[in-house]
């Protein structure tokens, strides 16, 4: 997400609880939030009520922003943990098998049979689904969407090496995974 | 695991998720004020019903009352289903 600076005082404005101001900053930020969302959460209707609850957290801890510092980075983690809130409730966890369309339409690169092609993938989508919330977040954006390890920790609040090891432990998991769903797709 | 396996999975697994597109289709505002303003309505219809005008208008045997029930369902919770009947 491009961080962008605010003028001090449309910040201070939000921080004081000024309803424009936060318009202003809605309109600014939402594309942004959503583009952050729609890449973890990997669909756009439930990114725009993510999108939405996350600008609705903004609002109610709007009293404990500093204005002295980035609202873009700010948003982005509170993006972050509204996101993996959702990938954590159950709901999502068993409700979303693999979409069996969506997988036929993927471009293929390879020359494998496509029957076999369309299997491989379901089991790697099976897997991606079973990795634990905060793996399976992290391995997301560091594996899917190619994001740097440094901005994912900043989305995280956590440290570059937590980062690293999530994405081994995830990697580790995937492959145990897909060995156990259905031989070794290696 | 080497950096080759690591790059085949990544590999895999990228071709295997669907791409999503990242741009918003529509202004989110109006969705986002709808919940501001339903928001403002539940803290005034709470603020109304439970404002000090409200609450020290009850007269104190009312609230006498409310005590001595209080203490007896915590000391007798058996007790509960028979005031239910009678409520």
């Amino acid at each position: 997400m491009e961080v962008l600076e605010q003028p001090a005082d449309l910040l201070r404005r939000f921080a004081n609880g000024d309803v424009d101001a936060f318009e202003s900053l809605f309109r600014e930020f939402q594309g942004e939030v959503y583009a952050w969302i729609v890449r973890i959460v990997r669909d756009p209707a439930t990114a725009e009520d993510l999108t939405v609850e996350t600008f609705w957290r903004i609002h109610r801890a709007r009293a404990r922003f500093d204005p002295s510092r980035s609202f873009g980075a700010w948003a982005r983690r509170i993006a972050t943990n509204v996101a993996l809130d959702y990938l954590k409730s159950p709901r999502t966890r068993w409700e979303r098998p693999a979409d069996e369309e969506a997988i036929a339409q993927i471009p293929d690169r390879s020359h494998s049979n496509p029957g076999e092609r369309q299997e491989i993938r379901m089991h790697v989508q099976r897997a991606f689904e079973q990795l634990p919330p905060r793996l399976r977040m992290v391995a997301t954006l560091a594996l899917i969407e190619e994001k740097s390890h440094a901005e994912i920790a900043d989305a995280l609040n956590v440290s570059t090496g937590a980062v690293k090891s999530r994405v081994f432990r995830a990697v580790q998991l995937l492959r145990r995974k897909l060995q156990n769903l259905g031989g070794n797709h290696e | 695991m080497s950096d080759k396996e690591h790059e085949e999975l990544q590999k895999l697994v990228k071709q295997s998720m669907s791409p999503v597109e990242t741009e918003l289709r529509y202004d989110l505002w109006p969705r986002m004020r709808q919940r501001l303003e339903d928001d403002a309505a539940t803290r005034n219809w709470w603020s109304a019903v439970f404002s000090k005008r409200n609450l020290t208008s009850v007269p104190w045997f009312d609230w006498a009352a409310l005590a001595v029930m209080v203490v007896c369902v915590c000391v007798f919770p058996s007790w509960i289903p028979v005031w239910l009947y009678n409520m």
